[in-house]
């Protein structure tokens, strides 16, 4: 599984754009581990988080993306709100989408305080990464890089329209669906923020950064109506 | 009017429920149909791994398994990413020619199941038609092998009738990627972003 590689973009626009994640946690048994994970991706301005709760008689999966909520459900794609998400008592070591470096930094600093065992990968900029983990006082360990795609690249979509949806690894954002999105933002019919989400709502790894993406749609109108 | 050739029953078209009147509805797939939805459904589990996802945890938790060492280059081949799909004679290809070079393919990867791992050949014929949103190759080799794998994979990109998405892997030392002085001396450019197991799992804790 390789769902956060392969982000593309420019160093600028990728400067909001960071994943910290763990991988393997079922290894992990004690429950308050998994829940302390959880507060500290919490408490540092997340824009998108993703768990599961173990509460109720089946395992329930909760994913907060900022700017989506209950009335913007759709098919299995449902919302949660941080406040939901803090209420459960058992949580599950997962996912978070940050967009400032220095929030990134926070998180790494306090998971390596918290000693809590878990792997935990940070997708982003290596050279800040690596930065941030010499002041944590930690790896890096291991690196996973992205070498390029080859082949028959004519048939990839607009270089502008990837750098949307390569920010779902699993590529269930179709590059259609991302233009339709677009066109309805253009003629009025839809907010940038709803877009952005109906986006993020098909990434079920949840790994999608909506506030990145509004960024980006708002560049692509830009463009395009200049040229 | 869905084109079942085309299709890779990723189910995404189900799930975002926005057909009025409920018309998706997934068949009863049978092999090698099947594998379609396995590789192209994240949430789909492999039956023979126990794993959702078309891979494995490679780097993730390297720290707490140690699968790659010091001396190792890593690979994952990527086939149909991002979003082009692909079908698995192509990915076969890549296969046959990788074990050529005597890599190590990853025995917990779902394409290393159906492959004999000596020829990197399908062992059913059958289901080389099969397209998928993505499948991907692990396998690993001595470091030293970087150059050659990667320019074996640029003859193979010639050959296929889509795209692949390539990773490389390399433990890091001292804060600098093992790596890269090999990747330098190959001309093997990487992007300047991608993942970094920061190095805090530990072993055995309950």
């Amino acid at each position: 599984m390789t769902h956060s590689l392969h982000r593309r973009g420019s160093r600028e626009s990728l400067m909001g754009d960071w994943i910290i994640f763990t991988h393997g946690s079922r290894r992990i048994r004690d429950r308050s581990k998994h829940r302390r994970f959880m507060e500290i991706l919490m408490k540092h301005n997340p824009v998108g988080l993703s768990t599961v709760t173990l509460e109720g008689e089946e395992p329930r999966r909760l994913r907060y993306v900022r700017g989506w909520d209950s009335s913007k459900d759709s098919g299995i794609h449902k919302s949660a709100t941080l406040e939901e998400i803090r209420a459960y008592k058992d949580l599950n070591a997962g996912s978070a989408v940050f967009t400032n470096f220095e929030d990134v930094k926070a998180v790494l600093k306090e998971l390596k305080e918290a000693d809590l065992g878990f792997s935990v990968v940070i997708t982003g900029i290596f050279e800040k990464v690596h930065e941030a983990c010499k002041e944590a006082g930690t790896g890096p360990h291991t690196v996973n890089m992205s070498a390029g795609t080859f082949g028959r690249v004519e048939l990839l979509p607009d270089p502008k329209i990837l750098e949307i949806t390569t920010m779902c690894g699993h590529h269930m954002i179709s590059p259609n669906l991302v233009k339709h999105l677009i066109e309805q933002v253009k003629k009025g019919s839809m907010s940038i923020e709803d877009a952005a989400v109906e986006m993020a709502k098909q990434c079920t790894c949840n790994l999608f950064n909506v506030d990145r993406a509004m960024r980006l749609i708002e560049k692509y109108i830009r463009d395009t109506h200049t040229a | 009017m869905i084109d079942e050739d085309e299709c890779v029953e990723c189910g995404e078209c189900q799930k975002a429920g926005v057909c009025p009147v409920d018309a998706h509805v997934r068949p009863e797939y049978g092999w090698p149909r099947v594998l379609r939805y396995y590789w192209s459904d994240p949430l789909a589990v492999f039956p023979w791994t126990g794993i959702a996802g078309r891979g494995t945890a490679e780097m993730k938790t390297n720290d707490v398994t140690g699968r790659f060492t010091d001396d190792v280059v890593g690979i994952g081949v990527e086939f149909g990413r991002p979003g082009i799909g692909s079908r698995l004679s192509d990915v076969e290809k890549a296969s046959i020619r990788l074990a050529a070079l005597g890599v190590e393919f990853e025995p917990e990867n779902p394409w290393t199941h159906l492959i004999d791992p000596r020829t990197g050949r399908l062992k059913d014929s059958r289901v080389r038609r099969e397209k998928v949103l993505s499948c991907i190759i692990e396998c690993k080799a001595p470091k030293e092998k970087v150059d050659e794998i990667y320019n074996t994979l640029m003859e193979v990109a010639g050959e296929i009738d889509t795209v692949f998405s390539l990773d490389i892997i390399s433990k890091c030392k001292d804060g600098e990627v093992i790596l890269k002085p090999l990747l330098d001396e190959a001309g093997i450019k990487v992007r300047i972003n991608g993942k970094t197991n920061v190095g805090l799992g530990r072993p055995l804790i309950p």
